[in-house]
């Protein structure tokens, strides 16, 4: 959001130089550049600057820039980000959190230290050790309960979009993924761990994953019965009510399918197109393009022979949309070409010209006819 | 930061206008921190020691991964970054934080990894007896862009070390490892070892000490 915003600003700033520049002398003139430059620190220009690739001058607008608290905590966010992206060595975590809890253990015992116990009467003693062990039994049945109870919640996080939304997040690893509109991906909230980078996907998304020094395999996991297992590749996943596919770009991954308490195997190269329709009945065949699969990241359509169906289901699981059509034949008609459409009203024109149908939007719904004129 | 966003349903009824907004031709990039900041808040609020071994599994990683390309070294980085969680925790700073997690760790690590070149540089400047001044601790860049400047000379110090002389520096000084297992992988004398270690070192310094130096003393002056 903060990159959206920062966007807008630099429009704005734009347009209103453009207009001081006409309405004033050139004194304001001399002024402009510096205003322009100043609030076009952007996150291309930063990671340029972390990897050493600024100006004099444009360090110095950076320094500018960053001396705005809010710009300095985006300066952390896109720093965090860069070094997430291109690490420079696997820091060893673990051995740190043991060290941070022997750490601990020292802090508390020095703090104890410093208030020596008194020898109080024997009676006393039990009684307080009693009392010591009984508070401290009960806290941990309360926590026990309270860590059973909110664990997924704790251990996992969401990560969706909205109807009409697509977007790109980067994971801990350096992979990113695009999900598509109506989507979601749970993902460990604290990283992945040493052995499997496992994350869920319930819709659609493109990943990029990245190869891990420790070969760490990334596993997508679906609500169908198939998971996807990668090291390092770039493949689209989509997983609906109505089926499901794979289409991989680059590298290999391999499709581990579940059926009858068997698990079956299948190993994916480029091109290489799997789906699997409502009743997990697998096909598997070379795709020529499998740009086909991953053209919604530009909100590009491509269609080859696409139904009416299709597209409908394209509205409803991406815009929300519920789609009525008042004759079932009308399902079968075919579109092929590319369109790129940044709403839904471009898919529902183009079914309008192309196809010669009556689009009639009701509160809820829309209903696709004949047109008879 | 609230990301309106991310709280929408999935209902279908939920938006009647034909016209689904947008984030632009883009697909934005979002890397979605805020709300593990508020996440991580609330566990620090309910128990630090817990709170603040979340907040090492968030951060622990990148903040290593700068610190390194100051220090040049897995051990001295992941030291400087564990103080820095060791002093949080003790000083009670959570407590009393009002920016990000991100903002407060980013920035004393890289404070940190500022003063440890700078407490060398000026180490070996006395014992060469080149310098005499009274140790403070000085203050730390004002320009958010000199600490970039600062890491990069590094780099580009040890990049322009003869490279047998680098593996040698890039073996003990990033690996961590012993003269004696240099010696024994590369076939040479430890004596050898030392001698190319020394001259790196002192060619590193170099190189910094003309650029930094000045504005390490006068950072102590001013």
């Amino acid at each position: 959001m903060a990159a959206i915003l920062s966007d807008v600003h630099t429009w704005l700033a734009f347009h209103l130089d453009y207009v001081v520049g006409e309405l004033f002398n050139l004194h304001d003139l001399v002024v402009k550049p510096i205003e322009i430059m100043n609030s076009s620190v952007t996150k291309e220009l930063l990671f340029r600057h972390f990897t050493g690739k600024t100006s004099a001058i444009q360090k110095q607008l950076i320094d500018e820039w960053a001396s705005v608290k809010a710009n300095e905590e985006l300066y952390y966010s896109w720093l965090e980000e860069h070094e997430t992206m291109h690490p420079e060595y696997a820091a060893d975590l673990e051995r740190a959190i043991t060290r941070y809890h022997n750490f601990l253990k020292r802090n508390k015992n020095g703090a104890s230290n410093e208030t020596p116990e008194n020898t109080p009467g024997k009676d006393e003693t039990t009684w307080r050790r009693f009392l010591f062990t009984a508070v401290a039994a009960s806290i941990s049945l309360v926590m026990l309960f309270l860590g059973l109870r909110s664990s997924q919640v704790w251990k996992y996080r969401t990560l969706s979009t909205g109807y009409g939304q697509t977007r790109t997040f980067h994971l801990s690893d350096g992979s990113s993924v695009t999900l598509n509109a109506n989507s979601a991906l749970k993902i460990p909230r604290w990283g992945f761990g040493k052995t499997n980078r496992s994350v869920f996907l319930e819709g659609e998304a493109a990943f990029s994953v990245t190869h891990t020094l420790t070969n760490q395999k990334f596993i997508v996991q679906t609500a169908k019965q198939f998971e996807i297992e990668v090291l390092g590749t770039e493949f689209t996943v989509f997983s609906r009510e109505r089926g499901a596919r794979v289409a991989l770009n680059k590298g290999k991954v391999q499709i581990n399918l579940h059926r009858g308490g068997g698990t079956r195997k299948m190993i994916m190269k480029p091109g290489d197109l799997i789906t699997l329709d409502k009743e997990n009945q697998v096909k598997k065949k070379s795709s020529l393009q499998p740009d086909t699969h991953a053209g919604w990241q530009s909100h590009r359509y491509v269609f080859d022979q696409t139904s009416l169906q299709e597209i409908i289901y394209i509205l409803q699981e991406n815009h929300g949309m519920i789609v009525e059509v008042n004759d079932k034949n009308l399902l079968s008609l075919t579109v092929t070409g590319t369109l790129t459409a940044d709403s839904a009203d471009h898919i529902l024109e183009l079914i309008e010209t192309v196809l010669g149908l009556r689009i009639t939007k009701g509160d809820q719904q829309i209903l696709i006819s004949q047109n008879n004129q | 930061m609230t990301q309106p966003e991310d709280v929408q349903t999935n209902s279908p009824f939920r938006r009647s206008s034909l016209s689904p907004q947008y984030d632009g031709p883009h697909a934005t990039v979002q890397p979605l921190l805020e709300s593990d900041e508020l996440f991580l808040k609330q566990a620090i609020e309910e128990n630090p020691d817990k709170g603040i071994e979340l907040l090492y599994r968030r951060y622990f990683q990148p903040l290593c991964s700068h610190a390194i390309k100051y220090v040049g070294s897995k051990t001295v980085a992941e030291d400087l970054v564990s103080d820095v969680f060791y002093d949080f925790y003790r000083t009670t700073a959570y407590a009393a934080i009002e920016s990000s997690y991100r903002y407060y760790l980013f920035r004393a690590v890289r404070n940190r990894a500022f003063s440890h070149i700078k407490s060398n540089l000026r180490r070996a400047e006395l014992l060469d007896g080149r310098y005499e001044g009274t140790c403070s601790h000085g203050q730390s860049p004002e320009a958010i862009s000199q600490f970039e400047e600062l890491y990069q000379d590094v780099q580009n110090a040890v990049n322009s070390l003869p490279i047998s002389r680098r593996r040698i520096y890039m073996m003990s000084r990033f690996e961590g490892r012993k003269y004696q297992e240099i010696a024994d992988e590369l076939e040479v004398s430890v004596k050898t070892v030392e001698v190319q270690l020394y001259r790196a070192n002192r060619f590193i310094r170099m190189l910094l000490r003309n650029k930094w130096l000045p504005f390490f003393l006068m950072s102590i002056l001013g």
